[in-house]
């Protein structure tokens, strides 16, 4: 029999074919090289920011680390080191943790899932140049005496206007702004990705563990991060135009920050930790050559994690008086998330019992993981526990336990992966024998530092203290902890002479599979990923799929070359993982990056009180997204393609399958969670300071002004719907009038609401209620906005003979998003309007 | 379209359980703090205050919402069809969502037989 027919594609294979691969996925050169959208060069831009900013924060701790070293020292000053420990957390948190995660998403997703790309290139690389930019600015407040010196998590009242005047505590909040705007688009991207663009078999059962790890880390994002996107934006609100939602003697409440801040915060931890989890559960069975012992129970866990870690937020405010049976709930809570911590390090540790562990360098850093996770785990339920934490509240024992389980957690499986998947990007691997001192400098140093200061909290040395008595007997203590900062140092030092020696990106030879995985990152393959996308039958299908790689690389499976001429990749069934129809995917340009840097001069600018220049960016930026997206919508512009195997798939679909409506219902979610965080922040300050809301429907505007603004919202869904009908029979005229009239009715629905609540004296610097009511109104004009935006956007694609019944991606998603701003606003017009009439 | 079905349908499915337990938190908690913040706690029949009953009677329907749908996959996972409705795997997972639910659900409502109300 002939061998071609066990494969979808027959050898040999035309000798134009991978030259033209080749051709059309090679990066640009020049100046343009920054315009590169490829995964594997973002992704490596991304890891390499995202270090660069660990370095930076590494920096400031080893600073901290000195002024504390002795007792009474006044090498920085309270002033400065208020800064330091501010930026220290805050760039350890927004500007490395999580970019890191996302950044390793973005280079190693597609390749792990034999796709040749994530779904939205260019989103990618806008959300990288924002972080770039707007990152490095950040970082360079320090130098300017105008860095946020809150802490971290930025409680009001000291953050705002009252005690923290001037403009470093904007810096924190605007300046976190692109950090939103980038883990959002990295939600998208990640959703998008692992759901559709996995190689046809890998159902989800089949599916790498770290691909289950980075669905949950992005579905998180999706609902924690809008919590930080409101309070940052309420708190801004505050010291901005005095709204006053937290403070309290005008009916606000500074506890609405710490619930929505640790809404986000404390899943924040899991953000870091599960995708980090992942890797370990990648690394783990390569080492010891098994497959990972209970994978459903890991996934499982993961996912588990996931949705428990939502119901934890109040452990960081034991300390505030809530009421004590609350605190049990989230004490419980607690103790539960630790059921599927638990389980993931009993399969780690039962695949490695299962085989025989190579202690290799990365082998060696899952080991410290396990060691310093675990006894970070441990103080964490010692921290849960009500009466307990109370004692240690605010000392350097939170500091320890947050430092094992998030530098245990997040950084050494970080350091594994770089030097497990270095040779995946790289000519050559790092170096074993480098890599070793590495991880016992790190290790040390680590239990140096970080294990006495569980003792120096005990002792009651509270937190961010920039100096402290001789008498009080923490010297010793603090002097150890500094030499174990610097043992750290010297360890991330060697990793640096290690990386300059040894790593060689951006080079078409790769060193490889040096591991012997198992699983498809390690196809070989170039900056086309590889060269036909394989059928997945095992979860690790290297090790189980004999001669995959040389066939892979030979042609023999689906979508060999680039018959459409352009990039393009395979969209397959969600559960499944059946072919579905083949993504077109833009090359990259300037516009997302001219686009990115417009959005952090936007919110740079804001912060700096520049407010024109600033608008200037931000409607610079807008256009320039504007003609980035132009080109995505490409309809169906070639006849369906043979893939290999006799299946021939369509190059462009509509409806509920298409990869954009897909983004658009990611978006949707974020959305939703945004508001039900506003319609929270609603309801609390009900609940804290009822005396402040109209009684009984008194000082409310008259009913005609809701009933106008549901109304006029409900005629442009309509208008819309009956576009989206026209549409089906090409009634191009019809569609821009329907969509014309769309417009002028739902502004006016929010003109109405604003002149209704405006015209009986509300104003929003009254009280904790008139600054909600009128956030409300200002987030729904923001949706306004936005989907006037895309109605018009519409409207011009459609007069240029962009959208008919056949190409209607555009029209479609305009038209889901512009249905949702309606029902979101109508429910925001029943909770302000009845509310106050029903429960004042 | 049949696509986009399956998956939303099945993954409802799958996670019914931490949904169910997230809907159940969200009551609990909720009805706490009004509870305390609007001073009604003391509210009582039976002996009980109305804190415990809402905790009881919120957790018997969260237990009672989640055996409805962890049964009938723990019974395909056991008597799987030729041609079954949703993979194993689903099934599986429904099932165990359901008992880290249960478990979670339980933990959670414990307290309020233990420790006082506001």
């Amino acid at each position: 029999m002939d061998q071609n027919q066990d494969y979808p594609n027959s050898l040999p294979r035309p000798d134009y074919e991978l030259p033209l691969l080749k051709k059309i996925w090679r990066p640009p050169s020049g100046l343009s090289f920054i315009t590169v959208v490829n995964n594997e060069y973002i992704g490596i831009f991304y890891v390499g920011t995202a270090f660069l900013f660990f370095l930076l924060a590494g920096v400031l701790a080893l600073l901290m680390r000195t002024q504390l070293a002795v007792p009474e020292n006044n090498l920085l000053g309270q002033d400065l080191y208020n800064q330091i420990f501010t930026m220290h957390g805050t760039i350890m948190m927004f500007l490395f943790a999580i970019p890191a995660v996302e950044a390793l998403g973005v280079l190693i997703l597609p390749n792990i899932q034999a796709a040749r790309d994530l779904p939205f290139p260019r989103l990618s690389a806008y959300a990288f140049w924002a972080y770039f930019a707007g990152g490095l600015a950040f970082f360079c407040s320090l130098f300017f005496d105008l860095a946020p010196k809150g802490g971290w998590f930025m409680y009001p009242p000291l953050t705002s206007y009252g005690f923290s005047p001037g403009d470093n505590s904007d810096f924190w909040l605007l300046g976190i702004g692109f950090i939103e705007i980038t883990a959002i688009a990295a939600a998208i991207e990640i959703v998008v990705g692992v759901l559709l663009n996995r190689a046809p078999g890998m159902s989800l059962d089949k599916m790498p563990i770290y691909c289950w790890a980075m669905l949950v880390f992005a579905g998180m994002i999706m609902v924690a991060f809008p919590a930080v996107i409101l309070c940052t934006a309420l708190l801004e609100l505050e010291r901005s135009f005095e709204w006053p939602f937290f403070v309290a003697e005008k009916g606000g409440d500074p506890l609405l920050w710490q619930h929505l801040f640790w809404f986000f915060g404390h899943p924040d931890v899991y953000i870091i930790f599960l995708p980090a989890a992942g890797i370990v559960s990648m690394i783990i069975p390569t080492m010891v050559r098994k497959h990972l012992v209970g994978y459903r129970l890991v996934v499982l866990a993961l996912v588990g994690t996931g949705f428990l870690s939502f119901a934890l937020w109040v452990h960081h405010m034991f300390a505030v008086g809530l009421p004590q049976i609350s605190m049990s709930y989230f004490s419980a809570a607690s103790m539960a998330v630790s059921v599927p911590s638990g389980i993931q390090v009993f399969a780690w540790i039962a695949t490695i019992a299962a085989g025989r562990l190579k202690l290799t360098v990365p082998a060696l850093f899952t080991l410290g993981f396990l060691f310093i996770f675990v006894l970070g785990g441990l103080t964490g339920v010692m921290v849960a526990v009500v009466p307990f934490d109370w004692q240690v509240h605010d000392t350097y024992f939170v500091v320890a336990h947050l430092h094992y389980v998030l530098f245990g957690g997040m950084v050494f499986p970080l350091f594994a992966v770089f030097y497990y998947w270095a040779p995946y990007a790289s000519t050559r691997p790092l170096s074993e024998r480098l890599g070793r001192w590495v991880c016992g400098l790190m290790f040390i140093g680590f239990n140096t530092a970080f294990f006495p200061m569980h003792v120096t909290g005990l002792l009651g040395m509270p937190r961010r203290v920039y100096t402290y008595s001789t008498e009080v007997g923490w010297d010793t203590l603090n002097l150890i902890s500094t030499l174990g900062a610097f043992l750290i140092g010297a360890g991330v030092l060697v990793f640096l002479v290690d990386l300059i020696r040894n790593f060689r990106p951006f080079r078409s030879e790769k060193a490889g599979n040096v591991w012997d995985a198992g699983t498809l990152e390690w196809l070989p393959g170039g900056d086309y990923a590889m060269r036909s996308i394989p059928i997945v039958e095992s979860r690790e299908p290297l090790w189980d799929q004999p001669n995959l790689a040389e066939d892979v690389e030979a042609g023999r499976y689906y979508l060999p070359g680039a018959p459409t001429g352009a990039r393009e990749t395979i969209v397959t069934s969600p559960i499944d993982a059946r072919p579905l129809y083949i993504l077109q995917m833009p090359a990259g340009s300037w516009f997302p990056v001219l686009a990115a840097f417009g959005t952090a001069a936007f919110f740079l600018l804001l912060t700096v009180k520049l407010v024109v220049p600033a608008l200037f960016f931000g409607v610079f930026a807008v256009a320039m997204i504007i003609r980035w997206v132009w080109e995505t919508d490409p309809g169906p512009s070639h006849p369906p393609v043979d893939i290999g195997g006799g299946i021939k798939l369509p190059v462009y679909v509509t409806g509920s399958m298409s990869h954009s409506r897909w983004a658009m219902v990611v978006l949707m979610i974020v959305s939703a969670s945004l508001f039900a965080c506003l319609i929270f922040s609603y309801y609390f300050l009900w609940t804290v300071a009822p005396g402040f809301w109209p009684k009984g429907g008194e000082s409310l505007p008259e009913v005609a002004y809701p009933l106008a603004t549901a109304s006029l919202s409900a005629f442009s869904s309509a208008a819309i719907a009956y576009a989206s009908r026209a549409l089906k029979s090409n009634r191009f005229w019809t569609v821009r009038l329907a969509l014309l009239l769309a417009v002028p009715l739902l502004v006016g629905a929010l003109v109405a609401e604003l002149w209704g609540q405006w015209q009986i004296g509300l104003r929003p610097t009254d009280s904790g209620y008139a600054a909600i009511v009128y956030t409300v109104i200002s987030i729904q004009g923001f949706f306004v906005t936005v989907v006037v935006i895309m109605g018009l956007y519409t409207f011009a694609r459609s007069v240029c003979g962009l959208i008919n019944r056949e190409r209607r991606a555009t029209f479609d998603n305009t038209m889901l998003f512009w249905h949702y701003t309606v029902v979101q606003g109508l429910i925001a017009l029943a909770v302000v309007h009845l509310s106050p009439r029903f429960l004042g | 379209m049949a696509a986009a079905l399956h998956f939303v349908t099945n993954t409802l499915r799958m996670l019914s359980g931490v949904l169910i337990w997230g809907a159940h938190f969200g009551v609990v908690y909720i009805f706490t703090a009004l509870a305390c913040a609007r001073r009604f706690q003391d509210l009582s029949w039976l002996g009980i205050d109305i804190v415990s009953w809402t905790v009881a009677i919120a957790t018997v329907m969260a237990i009672a919402g989640i055996l409805v749908i962890l049964l009938p996959a723990w019974r395909n996972l056991y008597h799987r069809s030729p041609q079954p409705a949703t993979p194993a795997f689903i099934d599986w997972m429904t099932v165990a969502f359901g008992g880290l639910a249960l478990l979670a659900i339980v933990l959670e409502a414990l307290p309020v037989m233990l420790v006082p109300i506001c």
